[in-house]
């Protein structure tokens, strides 16, 4: 039996220092690196500052939620990760490599659908994507290859042969998706993807993005909280430009503070009643049977309310959150009522 | 790199039917000013036989024709190239090309290529017209041969004018006016030569172009046109390439 010490003996010298300084130095590196690493990226247009100290990272199949208002820097944080837009300060690394120094390098690393994506109307499906596997430098014999992956991921097969300007919005977004994953890259980056479309295409796209999680980092931007929730591992939020949150989703869950629960009663308690109940901080009610109770460490809250309501004979027969977790976290962040409408 | 974007170029060209129609258009433009000049010149015939004048075919028709085809190209080369880069800055598909991993000097010259290709389309319509005369008279082909490389040059120094233009501007038909504006600009300074200054005169392409159409060649001509383009294609370079540094 070969053990590592028999390999270092004789003509497997070399290869045993090779192998074990590949292990021990360039391997744990490569690992521990993130695909995507973002430092202090500020943006400025004149003097409107859009973009300013955003640092992040994207780790190996990570689904990153790039989350704000419409304003709020997404776009312009996603050019500049990919190389349309320069940033005023900061640095950006992409698999290793410095997009600002070695940007060729960099940008075979990743694939970009932008907002709007970018078709040539007259062409059929078939030959933009051996256009983009041009662009991408994939020879010429591994094209149709790379094509026929990317037709199947997305499920284009039906319409290969259709010119882009007859395809409907969803499909053209599908294609948008199929030109960014041509050339396998690692991460894949996403400006609102499921824009202009309809509920079930919207569902379809949300499938296809998780099914792409598996082999590829994403960081995708939108202004849909039901979709980040929905997708993300982890969820950046942009306000003003700032970052404000970049955090898991389970962590995002412990760290708010207060929650808005909805409760249903058949006979309505008194509010004051209600505010008497262990974590229960404000409430108010908004139609003859439903209450909004703002509430801290809603878990246990919502027990005690379950209790009281047991006892009281109030017959509560409905209690949830009175909107996603997500949600109350984003405007708790952007400094806006958490009131909810009834 | 440059082959593949200028075979898409080419193939998006080939797809729409407005270049159809623009060849089809200047053919039908320049066949035209060709007879024109052909009935001129039998106009004309019997008088330069009893004056005994030295002039020949090539000098009656094929240099006029060229000088008049100078102006027809501006006026209609600017169709061609206002929408080069702005095209795809309206359609967002400038995105696709920046976010992929070419250099801009690739995607620019590429643009520049995609004209040329037309203006070369344009030189051979022309070319052959001329050549046919061959089938009943003498033509002086070096003449020829000299008009066509004329053409060609003045043609994508204005090529490289509107691209440089179209790089400004998301908006082909702006890029287009503006083109037209400048280029109808460069043709009143050289229109009124005698009378201007010959700064004016120096600057204008076509004082250039109408002194190429001629049977001794001054290389000043040449470059100067080459160099106009150069410049041009130097500053759309720079105009894209600050869009992506850093403020």
């Amino acid at each position: 039996m070969h053990t590592l010490l028999d390999l270092a003996r004789f003509n497997h010298v070399p290869y045993f220092l090779i192998t074990i300084c590949f292990t021990f130095t360039i391997m744990p590196e490569a690992l521990s690196t993130p695909l995507l690493q973002v430092q202090n990226l500020s943006r400025q247009f004149g003097r409107d500052t859009v973009v300013q100290q955003v640092s992040f990272t994207l780790n190996t199949g990570e689904i990153l939620g790039l989350l704000g208002h419409n304003g709020a820097g997404k776009s312009t944080t996603l050019n500049m990760i990919t190389g349309t837009l320069a940033a005023t300060t900061g640095n950006i690394q992409i698999a290793g490599y410095d997009l600002h120094k070695k940007p060729a390098h960099a940008k075979r690393h990743i694939g970009y659908l932008p907002a709007t994506a970018p078709l040539y109307e007259s062409m059929t499906v078939t030959e933009y994507l051996t256009f983009c596997a041009k662009l991408h430098k994939i020879p010429n014999n591994q094209i149709k290859h790379h094509r026929q992956q990317a037709i199947e991921l997305c499920n284009l097969n039906a319409i290969t042969q259709k010119r882009l300007g007859l395809l409907s919005t969803g499909f053209k977004q599908r294609v948008g998706i199929a030109q960014a994953l041509i050339h396998q890259p690692d991460v894949i980056i996403l400006d609102e993807p499921t824009n202009g479309l309809d509920p079930e295409q919207m569902s379809d796209m949300r499938s296809l993005i998780k099914g792409l999680s598996k082999n590829h980092s994403i960081l995708f931007s939108s202004h849909l909280l039901t979709e980040v929730s929905a997708i993300c591992d982890r969820v950046l939020i942009l306000n003003q430009g700032k970052q404000v949150v970049n955090q898991t989703l389970s962590s995002l869950q412990d760290s708010l503070e207060t929650v808005t629960l909805l409760v249903e009663f058949e006979s309505s308690p008194k509010l004051d009643q209600l505010l008497n109940i262990n974590g229960v901080q404000s409430a108010k009610q908004v139609s003859e049977t439903q209450w909004h109770c703002c509430v801290r460490h809603h878990k246990t809250t919502a027990q005690n309310i379950i209790a009281q309501s047991h006892q009281q004979h109030w017959g509560l027969y409905h209690i949830s959150e009175a909107s996603s977790l997500l949600e109350q976290v984003f405007l708790q962040q952007m400094h806006l009522s958490v009131e909810i409408q009834p | 790199m440059i082959v593949t974007l200028l075979k898409k170029d080419l193939k998006l060209l080939a797809y729409s039917p407005f270049i159809w129609l623009y060849l089809c258009l200047f053919q039908f433009i320049s066949t035209w000013i060709y007879f024109i000049h052909i009935d001129q010149f039998m106009a004309t015939q019997t008088q330069m036989i009893a004056s005994n004048a030295l002039y020949t075919v090539s000098d009656r028709i094929v240099i006029p024709f060229f000088k008049s085809m100078g102006l027809v190209s501006t006026l209609f080369l600017p169709f061609i190239t206002m929408s080069l880069i702005s095209k795809e800055k309206q359609q967002k598909t400038f995105t696709l090309l920046s976010a992929s991993p070419i250099t801009l000097f690739q995607v620019t010259f590429s643009k520049l290529l995609t004209a040329i290709s037309i203006i070369f389309v344009m030189t051979m319509l022309l070319s052959i017209m001329i050549a046919l005369l061959t089938l009943g008279t003498n033509i002086n082909l070096r003449l020829l041969l000299t008009c066509s490389v004329a053409f060609i040059l003045l043609n994508t120094a204005i090529a490289s004018m509107g691209l440089f233009l179209s790089s400004l501007t998301r908006q082909p038909i702006i890029a287009g006016l503006a083109t037209l504006g400048f280029l109808l600009l460069t043709i009143l300074f050289g229109w009124n030569a005698e009378n201007t200054d010959t700064l004016l005169k120096s600057i204008s392409l076509h004082t250039h172009y109408n002194a190429l159409l001629s049977h001794i060649i001054n290389t000043s001509h040449i470059v100067y046109l080459l160099v106009f383009t150069l410049l041009m294609f130097g500053w759309s370079l720079f105009k894209l390439s600050s869009e992506s540094w850093r403020q």
